[in-house]
């Protein structure tokens, strides 16, 4: 195979959503000596892309973009490790991504995640049931310029309060940008705790999280 | 796959499915007294995964525990809603070939308040925001001046009161309505006020255990998981012998196959596991098979509720729970409408149709908009004439003696006028007149110049101002205040 066909592969295997072949692709390309950043951009990135525009035209569905996202993800797990010392992924922000303590839901943060992923930003995924402490430990870890909180009972939304009070006490509040999301959340209640933003859905939450990174929608 | 296979088989191809994912994988119990006492009781139990497994012998134990007839009635006690009015118990495992829908079902459907979310739409000024305690008893008068409703639920979540609303709830429903009413608690530890308030109204613990008028529901996280505070109150409210339900809450495509059949198999199995599990735990617990089921919007990753499908799963929810001879509580009268426009009207009969079809024993949904998110008094209204019209519906075309129809016909024919007959005089009250839908010429709708939106909310006021339940007695009221103050602080009290 040359080392076109196997970025061109690398692009197929996304939007075809087969994360096997992607891990394969990627293995099959540093084989070959081609440069991981190159099947990152031309192969992955250019796959997902793909992904966005069918999904943007009404094509593809959340499925559809979901297991393209894995199958991207996968790949990357590959290509990263054997980036050169000076080369990075070209990204559009660092993200921690939890859901509060006391809440047992993941399905939707996992589905925020994933469309993140999908759309250029470095998703830290820390799990369910998080303290806020662990919110704003991660995100310093990480590096990170915004955190996202998912609430999906009532009982929980104080959480995301505290993820906003503890960032304050660690001193990283203006480094740090927090959206909120979840059944009960609303902007009103964003705007009482002080978050920066609300999304109501994931695709949403892509567009307040370019917006809160300062990258064009 | 024949159409015949699955109208005939599908309760026992589920039921099969479920049994074998319950024995081959079981369900996840991350409480440990919980699986304690399940390993006692004889469930193979895995502590490190808290995965709990269900052999035969137990399935079959359970079921022979199960309560045949599990009814809710008034807050006297004494009348029941129009649910399980003995309908023969079905035997495992035998087909019953008029099971399908679109039989007349012998008994018609209880229709109950949804909930409980924390917004609502102003009943003034029409504004989405946040729900008070004050929502919660207007909501619970409202439901009680409705005709239609028979089973009443806070509707909203009192978000003025803090931790403790769930008792605040629980305390102005049995205040507000004497219809039978259903809510929960969201801590383990607040189970026994709830309690002691459900005992104080019946008139003590045998009154309440013979004749209940109070419900509750518990949901899983599918599939296979309660967290571990659900898992404690269902065990606790299990214990004082207080109706329970197991309300699946699956999300096809996300926490579900996102087909119904493979959703189906899901919705089952996360009840089963939890009645076998009450059943050997406190045998003969009253318990009813619940669904507020969907599925996932692919292009939003939301769960509508207004979808078709939501309300052909639940109906099958409500096929399994007449299979093992429980209620049903079934969600539907649906709708994802953010306004009482012509969304709302599709969504809402969409999903009770095939509720109604199958003879769910309880619909769940009156009063609810967007997704079941925010409650509206104008819909709740309305929703009770959709219910009036609804339930004409299902009374079908009755089969009666025709000797004085024909004679009518004979005599009539040709060109007569059956308007003048007492045969029309005596009988056409069976037909349904709209409360609130307009049959008025053009002219005379134009004249009127009230949108049913306006209509709804007159009406509603008007109930408001003038409705009200028939009191508790006063010492029980005096007993129900010295409970919350308890939870809430000395200044709790009640208003008029």
């Amino acid at each position: 195979m040359s080392k076109e066909e196997i970025i061109t592969r690398l692009a197929q295997s996304v939007i075809d959503g087969e994360p096997e072949d992607a891990v394969e692709l990627a293995k099959q390309a540093l084989d070959e000596g081609l440069d991981p950043l190159v099947c990152i951009n031309q192969g992955l990135t250019a796959g997902i892309n793909r992904v966005g525009e069918l999904f943007a035209s009404g094509e593809y569905f959340l499925p559809d973009l979901i297991i393209g996202g894995e199958a991207m993800k996968a790949a990357l797990a590959v290509l990263e490790p054997a980036l050169a010392g000076d080369q990075e992924r070209q990204i559009l922000g660092r993200v921690v991504l939890g859901t509060v303590r006391g809440d047992l839901h993941e399905i939707g943060k996992t589905l925020v995640g994933t469309m993140l992923t999908a759309n250029g930003f470095l998703v830290t995924d820390i799990g369910i049931d998080k303290p806020a402490a662990d919110f704003v430990s991660a995100a310093r870890e990480a590096n990170a310029t915004l955190i996202g909180a998912s609430a999906l009972l009532t009982t929980t939304m104080p959480e995301q309060q505290k993820i906003v009070e503890e960032l304050k006490e660690a001193g990283l509040r203006d480094q740090v940008r927090v959206m909120i999301g979840g059944a009960p959340i609303t902007q009103g209640w964003a705007d009482k705790i002080g978050a920066d933003g609300y999304a109501e859905d994931a695709i949403s939450a892509v567009a307040l999280a370019k917006q809160l990174v300062g990258v064009p929608v | 796959m024949p159409a015949d296979y699955q109208r005939d088989s599908l309760v026992e191809l589920v039921h099969e499915k479920s049994v074998e994912i319950l024995s081959q994988v079981g369900f996840c119990v991350p409480e440990q007294e919980a699986l304690l006492r399940l390993e006692a009781a004889g469930f193979p139990v895995d502590h490190e995964s808290q995965m709990v497994r269900v052999t035969p012998e137990l399935l079959e134990t359970a079921l022979a525990h199960l309560p045949r007839h599990v009814k809710l009635y008034d807050r006297a006690g004494e009348t029941p809603a129009p649910f399980p009015r003995g309908a023969p118990r079905r035997t495992l495992g035998q087909a019953d070939p008029g099971d399908g829908l679109g039989d007349a079902p012998e008994r018609g459907s209880c229709f109950m308040g949804a909930g409980t979310p924390v917004k609502v739409f102003d009943l003034v000024t029409g504004v989405r925001r946040p729900a008070t305690r004050q929502d919660v008893c207007n909501l619970v008068t409202l439901q009680d001046a409705l005709p239609q409703v028979d089973i009443v639920r806070p509707t909203v979540t009192a978000t003025d009161q803090g931790d403790c609303s769930d008792l605040v709830e629980i305390a102005e429903l049995l205040r507000y309505t004497d219809k039978p009413v259903v809510h929960r608690t969201l801590s383990p530890e607040r189970v026994d006020a709830a309690v002691e308030m459900l005992f104080a109204v019946a008139g003590g613990e045998d009154a309440f255990r013979a004749h209940p008028n109070f419900a509750t529901l518990y949901c899983p996280i599918s599939p296979g998981f309660f967290t571990s505070e659900n898992v404690r109150c269902m065990l606790r409210w299990a214990q004082h012998g207080v109706p329970i339900t197991l309300l699946s809450m699956a999300m096809g495509g996300a926490s579900a196959p996102a087909t119904l059949l493979g959703e189906l198999v899901v919705i089952n199995t996360d009840i089963l596991a939890w009645m076998v599990a009450l059943q050997i735990l406190y045998p003969g617990a009253a318990l009813l098979y619940g669904s507020v089921s969907s599925v996932l919007d692919m292009r939003t990753g939301l769960l509508p509720l207004g979808a078709p499908e939501r309300g052909m799963v639940n109906a099958g929810a409500a096929r399994m729970a007449r299979f093992y001879g429980m209620p049903s509580m079934c969600g539907g009268l649906s709708s994802d409408a953010k306004e009482l426009d012509a969304q709302a009207g599709f969504e809402k009969l969409i999903t009770a149709v095939p509720l109604l079809l199958e003879g769910a024993d309880i619909i769940y949904g009156v009063g609810a908009t967007d997704a079941g998110s925010t409650i509206s008094y104008v819909q709740m209204v309305l929703d009770n004439e959709f219910i009036a019209g609804a339930r004409r519906m299902m009374q079908g075309i009755s089969l009666h003696d025709l000797d004085e129809e024909v004679a009518l016909i004979k005599d009539n024919t040709p060109r007569g006028n059956f308007l003048k007959a007492k045969h029309t005089r005596r009988t056409f009250r069976e037909h349904w007149l709209p409360g609130i839908l307009s049959r008025d010429t053009y002219e005379t709708w134009q004249a009127k110049n009230e949108t049913i939106y306006e209509i709804c909310r007159r009406k509603a006021q008007d109930m408001l101002a003038h409705h009200r339940a028939s009191r508790l007695p006063s010492g029980v009221e005096a007993e129900l205040e010295r409970i919350l103050r308890r939870y809430l602080g000395p200044d709790f009290h009640f208003e008029l």
